[in-house]
């Protein structure tokens, strides 16, 4: 990867999964926010909502920049997650695991972002799992290979920066498997 | 994913739509207006059943919001509203308070998709707690008067004018 390189992350997922927050917690920048008062305390009791977008920058240690975007949550604002997504290389999405229908939203998503961006790599984080065994996350790899759909899946804290950019970079290092070998089997 | 329609108070409701209502008599070229949350719900809609106004309130509160975040990172203080003008019409969004009235003027069948939103001005109100419903002079493109609405909800139907309201 090179400098010259200027990469676009989607980070996506249901309201209330984490989406600001991690962005907050790896961008080298303050981050772009659109948060607004939340009005339906019924879908999640948290007090504030983004409408519009997340923005953040990471620079990585080779010099590229990964420009990170935060979608909203919620269906209205679908329109937003098509322009959103406009020229990424991948997409983040998050669980929260803690919710009745986590594996529900994990397929809705998945299924809803493979339609907007075809072919382009999936990493999964879920958050707020019960204990850290891996047979809590057996149940969402099992949910995306049932739609055939291949992507790795983490328990995260998407507070902690570290399980972050552990999301950043396996989403990079698939990417750059992907770019990698139409120019190696062209050659 | 979740249901689109939020059950607002009715009494609520039912101020908002008045409030709206008084906003698009004093406005004729108005088409279409939508009085959304600052989180994208519809509160009240001329016309009443229009098709578009959940999509529209969706779509208000986010170029809100995004005016929000471009005024703040310009430090120019708050976002009041937010204009758009078109080959068929204009749009405006007002934010008011919390919540926002997006209304739409302009003529319809100027390239516009049958069934998209009509043409004209959207002009959006954003939260009625303390909000303002002005009149919008779409000629000039600038507010020429206002009407304060007074209140923790959407409308509640205390309607108290503020000497400084006027323009």
């Amino acid at each position: 990867m090179s400098a010259d390189q200027d990469l676009k992350i989607v980070f996506t997922g249901p309201m209330g999964a984490g989406k600001t927050t991690a962005i907050r917690a790896i961008s080298d920048i303050p981050p772009i926010c659109t948060e607004v008062a939340n009005s339906d305390r019924v879908t999640h009791a948290k007090d504030s909502t983004t409408v519009g977008m997340d923005y953040g920058q990471l620079q990585l240690s080779d010099g590229a920049i990964v420009r990170l975007y935060g979608t909203p949550g919620q269906a209205r604002f679908a329109f937003m997650w098509e322009i959103l997504s406009r020229g990424a290389i991948g997409v983040i999405l998050l669980i929260d695991g803690s919710t009745a229908t986590a594996l529900e939203d994990l397929g809705s998503y998945a299924e809803t972002f493979r339609r907007i961006i075809p072919g382009q790599p999936f990493v999964i984080g879920v958050g707020r799992t019960a204990g850290d065994d891996g047979r809590e996350l057996d149940k969402y790899a099992q949910a995306l290979a049932d739609r055939e759909i291949l992507a790795p899946v983490f328990g995260v804290d998407i507070r902690n920066r570290e399980d972050v950019l552990l999301l950043i970079e396996t989403l990079l290092c698939i990417f750059e498997v992907q770019v990698t070998e139409p120019a190696y089997a062209a050659s | 994913m979740q249901p689109v329609s939020l059950p607002f108070p009715p009494q609520v409701v039912a101020a908002a739509q008045g409030s709206l209502q008084e906003f698009v008599d004093a406005n004729s070229e108005v088409q279409l207006a939508v009085l959304t949350s600052g989180d994208g719900f519809e509160v009240a809609a001329h016309p009443r059943d229009l098709p578009a106004a959940q999509r529209l309130a969706a779509m208000s509160s986010s170029l809100q919001a995004l005016s929000e975040a471009i005024v703040r990172e310009a430090g120019l203080g708050r976002a009041r509203n937010l204009i758009i003008e078109s080959d068929g019409g204009t749009i405006v969004v007002l934010g008011i308070a919390a919540t926002s009235v997006t209304a739409v003027t302009g003529r319809r069948g100027v390239g516009q998709r049958d069934t998209g939103p009509p043409p004209l001005g959207l002009t959006r109100l954003r939260r009625i707690p303390g909000a303002q419903l002005r009149r919008f002079d779409f000629a000039s493109k600038s507010i020429t008067s206002a009407t304060e609405h007074k209140g923790h909800s959407y409308g509640n139907g205390k309607r108290v004018p503020q000497g400084s309201a006027a323009r």
